[in-house]
């Protein structure tokens, strides 16, 4: 049997604010569809066994970029702790983008998500002593290297190329989605 | 001496002619680089470690340059289509609603539509300077409470919820793509043009973001 993922509480935390009917309509902002359903399922048995690979070039990317790494440091140290726990989560973070329904638990732990980037929740998890919150900026930033960096791993189980087209950019609608639902504590009362 | 009154009078004519083509082509309320834009809260040093997340490089501005040209006589068709998705997105019509009637306000997506042409070509030159940063937080200001309405003097609805700006950047890039391929670049070209355009609307989605985040969170 698995180990369970330390911090991992899908569907045991409080409601998030962003209501259902919310979500529906900025899905179709994004421009998501059922296909994108599809894709994204498709993207997840593609991406289960290549996780640890692809967070090696995400934390290599972080890692790289100093600005960046100082959200899971101290005095400019970074915490191993805190970065070997966070990373046992994000791995799962892929497989659910790809392949839990956006329902309301989905919704939920979205916004938990969302306060654990926060000063909110920030280091609460791993009881960790480090800086206060990660800056909305560079949440949004990520997005794109989140998704340039997916598209090589999406293209190495030899599907072809219209297919590894339209997972990319089901990919893209799902990350842009989320992180925009990170964004809700940061954001002042009623301008979410 | 006769002669050279002649084309002394000419070319100043060709100046004024061309000073009053461009005012003529400057829209209502589109201020970049004039003195009513404040300075951005946001400084150019912090601007480069966000490219720099946003793997925003040389090469990004050399394509977003490229696509200047292919897309300079297009900007109407572009426009038609971000407009037919507006359309035809209620939650989007919404912000260019009348606050008392609800009804779409024709004078102010027309107004918008003007200055929305030019943000097309300002985007593809990709001038990084303090300009074009402070211009940014202008145009976060005008979709947020504290300007918005105010540029066009309309009665409509006092702010653009955030959540909807980072979200545009698909239906914005996505649409944009074809336009990038009309004019005969290579596919290779095409995709590298169309990265370049989904990081710098990103960047700016995040710069127009900055009005509406709590205090010590942007």
């Amino acid at each position: 049997m698995e180990q369970p993922i330390k911090g991992y509480s899908y569907g045991q935390v409080g409601l998030s604010p962003v209501t259902s009917a919310d979500l529906y309509l900025l899905k179709k902002t994004v421009m998501f569809t059922e296909e994108d359903e599809k894709h994204l399922d498709l993207a997840g048995d593609i991406l289960k066994d290549q996780t640890n690979a692809i967070l090696d070039v995400w934390y290599g990317y972080v890692g790289s970029n100093e600005h960046l790494l100082h959200y899971f440091s101290k005095n400019e140290q970074p915490n191993t702790e805190y970065l070997t726990a966070v990373r046992a989560r994000f791995s799962q973070w892929i497989l659910d983008l790809c392949q839990k329904p956006y329902d309301q638990d989905w919704l939920n732990y979205q916004h938990e998500i969302a306060l654990r980037h926060h000063s909110t929740k920030k280091n609460k998890t791993d009881h960790i002593d480090s800086v206060p919150i990660i800056h909305y900026r560079y949440l949004v930033a990520f997005i794109f290297p989140i998704t340039a960096t997916i598209k090589g791993f999406l293209s190495n189980k030899g599907h072809d190329v219209a297919t590894v087209e339209a997972m990319h950019e089901a990919w893209f609608k799902a990350v842009t989605l989320t992180v925009i639902l990170w964004t809700y504590p940061y954001i002042n009362r009623n301008e979410f | 001496m006769k002669k050279k009154s002649l084309l002394t009078t000419l070319a100043a004519c060709i100046i004024v002619t061309g000073t009053y083509a461009q005012i003529a082509k400057t829209p209502p309320g589109y201020t970049y680089g004039t003195h009513q834009v404040a300075q951005s809260p946001f400084s150019l040093n912090d601007l480069k470690l966000l490219q720099q997340s946003l793997l925003f490089g040389e090469d990004d501005i050399k394509y977003l340059k490229m696509s200047h040209d292919i897309l300079k006589d297009q900007t109407n068709d572009i426009l038609n289509v971000w407009y037919g998705f507006v359309a035809s997105t209620p939650q989007l019509v919404y912000f260019f609603g009348n606050k008392t009637t609800g009804k779409p306000e024709g004078d102010y997506l027309a107004r918008v539509k003007e200055r929305f042409a030019l943000w097309i070509l300002q985007t593809a030159e990709a001038n990084y300077d303090q300009n074009w940063l402070n211009y940014q937080y202008e145009i976060g200001l005008r979709h947020y409470s504290a300007k918005k309405n105010r540029t066009d003097n309309v009665n409509s609805v006092p702010v653009i919820y955030y959540r909807y700006i980072p979200a545009l950047t698909i239906p914005i890039t996505t649409t944009l793509k074809p336009f990038l391929a009309k004019k005969g670049a290579s596919a290779d070209d095409v995709d590298k043009m169309y990265n370049a355009w989904v990081k710098s609307v990103l960047l700016q989605s995040i710069l127009w973001g900055q009005p509406y985040m709590k205090k010590g969170d942007f």
